[in-house]
């Protein structure tokens, strides 16, 4: 990938963010007007074709495996995020998640206001921790059937939005509350524990990524200036000069581009598939 | 806010919806049916039941389902049935009137219910031109005639199945 | 607070004029002899006392609600 392809990936990055933002919006408004178009991040519905946010789809699955008929579009609808995630990893997290979007223009705003760039970001000690967290969330979602609707927070903030554009300011109080909640220990106490540790949907997605996808590698054979250039640009705190980023990188492309800028094409950092 | 105030009333879901006990572990808390609803009848529960946070239902009084069918077509797991098309084959409920308060028992000429209800002259009739009269066999539960009741609280409740 | 969406019936075209000016009453159509309007309640004794003030007034032969919508 030549060097003007990755500086502005990060610019198309944000710009697919800002998309998703306003197409959500657009499809609350058209709601009345068009069957298409129709949903939230917990589920959508782009004509025939539903998709299903995975973590919701299992503990669904879960709470009805006794049941007869669970039906084909749905599991269809959950597939669909997977076999995207099998080849291109967690790009749902960088490149659509509105929750991340958020977070990230809010680390903007703290480097711009307290001039000092955040780079100790919270990381699990072992994968297992994640793993073991999503056990628990599924159980959870089985024992009390309220659960699993305030874990998946993409979907939270688009139900949010829509409730908003209701007028229902009771169901936005309950969230309001609840968001600002998680905001908080996720931005200033335990900084990006939402994504690296608890997503219930963003430990699915990671599950399901085939390890020859689309992965950030460092390549052996190209010298490391040892930098960590690519660390400080990562927005969530991995290293990947240390090549033990895989199991929480979600696909930015934020360090390659760094490596690329500071190495001029010599770069140990690179995006490969297959 | 009510907010702990627990309340273990039965409430009246889109129309489509299966049984409550299925319907509970069907629903997935999406939101379709509410932003395909061309009327925003449908309600998302919040403080008021937490335990049912995020379950749609209809509060007929405030405003009742007009039986449009946009909802079970865009539902993605099945709790409101797809294949439910015909307004008459709609079961959220049935209403009962109250003929205490209702107004036509009292000796005024009131025909709001009967006019407004969309199985017209089927579900709800007027004995002797004056008492309105549920044929609970028609009636569909919808809660029009609920929320055009001039009564306050309404004479006719449409209470949701067991 | 509730608005009554009503009908009155009436024999004499007086009788007509006279409901129509009414001052609770908001007149949205008149044909012959039956007359649309909306009037403006609370509650039920409110209500039994304008109807047997619109039925004392002769010529009116009867008083229909057809609809209401609450105020709110």
């Amino acid at each position: 990938m030549d060097r003007k392809y990755l500086s502005s990936l990060n610019v198309k990055r944000r710009f697919m963010q800002i998309s998703v933002f306003i197409f959500f919006f657009a499809v609350y408004y058209s709601s009345h007007y068009q069957n298409v178009l129709i949903g939230t991040f917990y589920s959508f519905k782009i004509g025939p074709i539903h998709i299903v946010d995975p973590y919701i789809y299992l503990t669904y699955f879960v709470r009805n495996i006794s049941s007869p008929s669970i039906f084909l579009e749905t599991f269809i609808g959950f597939l669909i995020p997977i076999v995207i995630a099998f080849f291109l990893g967690r790009v749902f997290c960088s490149w659509v998640c509105p929750y991340n979007f958020l977070y990230e223009i809010a680390d903007i705003i703290r480097f711009r206001l307290t001039k000092r760039k955040i780079i100790k970001y919270y990381i699990p000690s072992s994968p297992r921790y994640r793993y073991l967290v999503l056990l628990i969330l599924i159980v959870l979602g089985i024992l009390l059937p309220f659960f699993p609707f305030y874990m998946v927070l993409p979907g939270l903030l688009s139900t949010f939005l829509h409730q908003i554009i209701l007028r229902s300011w009771e169901f936005v109080s309950y969230f309001l509350v609840l968001f600002l909640i998680i905001f908080v220990v996720d931005f200033f106490l335990v900084k990006r524990v939402w994504c690296n540790l608890i997503c219930p949907t963003g430990v699915l997605l990671q599950i399901f990524t085939w390890r020859r996808g689309l992965r950030v590698v460092k390549e052996d054979d190209v010298e490391c200036g040892k930098c960590a250039l690519c660390s400080f640009e990562c927005p969530l705190g991995l290293t990947p000069h240390l090549d033990n980023h895989q199991t929480l990188c979600f696909n930015c492309g934020k360090c390659v581009a760094a490596c690329e800028r500071i190495r001029k094409g010599k770069n140990p950092l690179k995006f490969k598939t297959l | 806010m009510p907010i702990f105030k627990l309340k273990f009333q039965r409430y009246l879901r889109p129309p489509g919806a299966l049984k409550e006990e299925e319907f509970i572990k069907k629903c997935i808390r999406c939101g379709k049916c509410q932003q395909v609803c061309p009327y925003n009848s449908i309600i998302l529960t919040s403080w008021e039941n937490p335990f049912q946070l995020g379950l749609p239902y209809i509060d007929a009084r405030k405003k009742p389902c007009y039986l449009c069918m946009k909802c079970p077509p865009v539902c993605p797991t099945g709790a409101l049935d797809r294949n439910l098309k015909d307004k008459e084959k709609v079961r959220m409920g049935i209403a009962k009137i109250d003929k205490n308060t209702c107004w036509a028992y009292q000796g005024s000429f009131c025909r709001a219910c009967y006019l407004n209800c969309p199985i017209f002259d089927k579900a709800l009739k007027m004995t002797d031109e004056l008492l309105p009269v549920v044929v609970e066999e028609y009636c569909v539960g919808c809660g029009v005639c609920e929320h055009v009741c001039p009564v306050e609280p309404s004479a006719i409740v449409v209470y949701p199945p067991k | 607070m509730f608005y009554l969406g009503v009908q009155v019936e009436v024999e004499t075209k007086e009788a007509g004029d006279e409901v129509a000016s009414l001052p609770f009453f908001s007149l949205t159509r008149r044909k012959d002899n039956i007359i649309l309007g909306v009037i403006e309640i609370k509650d039920l004794t409110e209500w039994r006392s304008i109807e047997s003030f619109i039925e004392s007034i002769p010529g009116v032969v009867s008083v229909t609600i057809l609809s209401s919508v609450s105020g709110e």
